[in-house]
This record gives C-alpha cells, structure tokens and sequence, in this order.
C-alpha cells in the first residue's frame, strides 16, 4: 500500500501550481474576489447541475489521481470500488500519480462535523479563478465504516469519489429507483445510476 | 454590461489589494466569518421526521449563545497533518426540552461545535452560518465521542437540520426534508410547533431513536487492529 504523505506536503506542490494562493490573499479577500468573479462569469457548471448540496465542486480536468495514503483493508477496496464507477464515465481515474484526490481513514469519533458522518471530501484547492477544484480531501471516517460490511463501504466510496467528479446528493425524490450510491445514509448500493454517469459527462 | 465588468474588476482589484495587506501585517487572529463550507458527508443514519431527531438526540434545549470560544487543537492522525481548531458556541441553557442523560440536575451552559478553523480559515457546515453571541435557538444535541468513543464535555447537532434559530421574526435551520415537512417557510411560531410536536413524540415513545453503530480500534492508535463496537 502506498506510504503516508503530509497533506500539505502534497497541498503546497499543488498551490505551487496555482498563482492566486501563492500571492497570498486573505480568506475575505479571496472570499469577495469569488462574489465579484460570480457577477462576470457564467454560474458553475457544478453547482447548476445534478445536487447542488454537498456539492465539493467540479475537478479541474478528467484525469483524477487518486492517492491512497496508508488505508485499511476497507477503505482501500472502497477506494477501488469508487474508482471504476469514475472510469464509467468520462474521468480518467488511476492509482498511478496524486495531487488530485487524497483519500485517508481514520477513526475520526463523532465531534462537530463528523457527528454521523462516515465519509467526506473537501476542496482543499481551487484553479486560480475558484471555477473548479484541483485538489481533493478525501476521508473516511471508521468510527462508523469499521463496523460496515464491504459492500456498505464501498457505497461510501462510490458516494465520496462521486463527490470529487461535482456530484451532490441524491435523496428519495431525486432517485425514486433508489439505485444510485449517490443517496446519503447507510447502503450497500455501491454503484453511480445512468443519471449520476449522465451528470458527471454532461459536467467534465 | 460595461458597468458590471467595471464594478466587478474594481471591487477585485479592492479585496486583492485589502488581501495582501491584511496577510501582510502577519496577525495570528482567526476570522469571525467562515469562508469555506464543510459539505455534507455520506451519513451512517438518516432521519425521517422530526421527531425521530428529538428521540435521538442526548439532549435538546433552547438557549441563547452567550460567547465563542476555540476548542484545543486537534490533528488528525491519519498521516494528513491537517490540525483543525474546534470552533464552540457556549449556549447559556434556558429551557431543556428533552433529555435522555439522566439525573435530575439539567445544563446551565453547554459548550456546543459550530464549525472549525483550518489553516486560517472558517469552516461552517453546509446550511448552517455561523451561529453568533445573542443568537436564541432550539438545539438537539449529542455528546462528542474522541476515536476511542470516550465520551467529551463537548456537544454537537445529531443532524443539520437540528438547528432553528429565531432571528427578527425568522426561523433559520438548514434546507431539510425534516424542515420542509412543516411548511414551505418556517416562522417561528410554526417551527415551534413542530418542535412541541417532536418532542412529545420522543417522550411518548411514538417516535423511535435512530441507532448507529460506532467503533473504536481494539488497540489504541492502531486503525488496522480489530474494531470493538457499539450501538448507539
């Protein structure tokens, strides 16, 4: 299994990349350059399309490098499980690079945002004008995946790299077939629907 | 168009250049505001209604946020080195709905979770904006548990929708199917209505607690050694 990276060892090679963090801007200053970017740029592609909730926002292109930073038995196979629902689609997901998606376990307990929550992804870097997200935080969190079957975890990691592709969330009304690991809550339906795959071409 | 393109450059030009220069006078202070959202993860247990929440909830009160403090700093153990610093309401307890803790002496205060801070920045869950110092709220609450399910002095919402803040004659709480069910737009009579609903619910046993099971390593710091776990 690959070995364990600092986050932000990987962070800072990816921001070296982008020129806007590098200049240094506050969070309000980045925060009100987005608002005025929003007036002159046509509205994201992410969050207009399929589940605007829970939306972490469209990568920057289609070839994904997933890293797998020293994952259990369960999540690495979950992480494998997600990985050729992406390849269903357009994006290009491999094991061979990273600076895309950085997937880490660990028991996270239940505190603040973790309450009931056993998986997440989190845009830890954006392309230079905020559009789409050039770097991943994915995790899973085993306080409550430890005691999953496989196929329940490999729902969240079909759900969570569905994230990292600019999918939301589906709930009952949205996928009455109930067929899309896209839906929150414990699952074992580890696959994307034709609407998740349909989404996720129509936005990448 | 000429005007928006004018307004949106000068107004760029404005926060780049207040950017630079607040980063410039290297002040450790963390923000006020959040500029990051926490988006919702997949979640182990979901709710049906209302009062599924309340009979799952540890505790639910209403209160008044009276102060917000920084929670010690935690770094993830996972390798990523990521350190996120707990950001807590202290909610000055006026009226406790329900309980499901025991004994007979209720909270006068809790120290309730509200977002994080991260490498500078403000981290609020998704649908939920920073509660504020003179915010009045009804809150269903859980007790913290760290990754050995030691139980923390620390609360958070058992959900998103488990926050209804009264503010200038609105209910704020996040876009729920549980909120939605009460009516298009919540007021604040409406929202507390449906939490008398809720709770009565709970205490009558019509309406059931969500379980979920949480697990611990069975050797401490070791995420590969056989989970121990519990029904919660």
């Amino acid at each position: 299994m690959p070995m364990t990276r600092s986050f932000d060892e990987v962070n800072q090679t990816a921001r070296a990349l982008l020129p806007l963090p590098s200049v240094g801007l506050s969070t309000a200053a980045a925060t009100a350059l987005m608002l005025a970017l929003s007036m002159i740029l046509p509205a994201s592609p992410a969050f207009a399309g399929h589940g605007a909730q829970a939306n972490s926002g469209t990568p920057d292109d289609r070839n994904h490098y997933i890293d797998r930073n020293s994952l259990t038995a369960k999540s690495d196979s979950a992480t494998v499980q997600g990985v050729s629902q992406l390849n269903r689609t357009v994006m290009n997901a491999t094991f061979s690079g990273s600076g895309d998606v950085e997937v880490y376990d660990d028991y996270y307990g239940t505190g603040g945002d973790w309450q009931s929550v056993s998986g997440k992804v989190t845009c830890m870097g954006y392309t230079p004008l905020y559009t789409h997200c050039d770097l991943y935080l994915m995790q899973y969190n085993l306080t409550y995946v430890a005691g999953y079957s496989q196929s329940q975890a490999d729902q969240v990691g079909c759900h969570e790299l569905g994230h990292t592709a600019g999918l939301g969330h589906r709930t009952s009304a949205t996928d009455t077939d109930n067929n899309s690991c896209m839906r929150s809550g414990l699952s074992t339906w580890r696959y994307f629907d034709q609407h998740d795959i349909d989404a996720v071409n129509s936005t990448n | 168009m000429t005007n928006r393109w004018l307004f949106a450059a000068a107004l760029a030009a404005l926060v780049i250049a207040s950017g630079c220069s607040l980063n410039g006078s290297g002040s450790d202070a963390l923000p006020d505001g959040p500029s990051q959202i926490i988006h919702e993860g997949d979640r182990a247990r979901t709710f049906d209604t209302l009062g599924q929440l309340a009979a799952t909830a540890k505790i639910v009160v209403r209160g008044e946020v009276i102060d917000v403090r920084e929670g010690n700093p935690i770094t993830f153990a996972d390798g990523s080195g990521i350190t996120v610093t707990p950001r807590l309401l202290l909610l000055d307890v006026q009226q406790v709905l329900m309980s499901r803790s025991g004994g007979n002496q209720s909270p006068t205060t809790l120290e309730v979770n509200d977002g994080y801070w991260q490498s500078g920045e403000g981290y609020a869950r998704e649908g939920l904006p920073w509660a504020q110092p003179g915010d009045v709220g009804v809150f269903f609450l859980t007790q913290d548990r760290d990754r050995d399910l030691n139980l923390l002095p620390t609360y958070s919402l058992v959900d998103t929708a488990g926050r209804v803040l009264f503010e200038n004659g609105h209910a704020e709480h996040a876009t729920s199917p549980l909120w939605a069910a009460v009516g298009s737009s919540t007021t604040p009579d409406s929202a507390r209505v449906a939490i008398d609903r809720a709770v009565q619910d709970a205490r009558s046993g019509r309406a059931k607690p969500v379980t979920v099971t949480i697990c611990r390593p069975s050797v401490r710091g070791d995420e590969n050694s056989e989970p121990v776990c519990i029904e919660e």
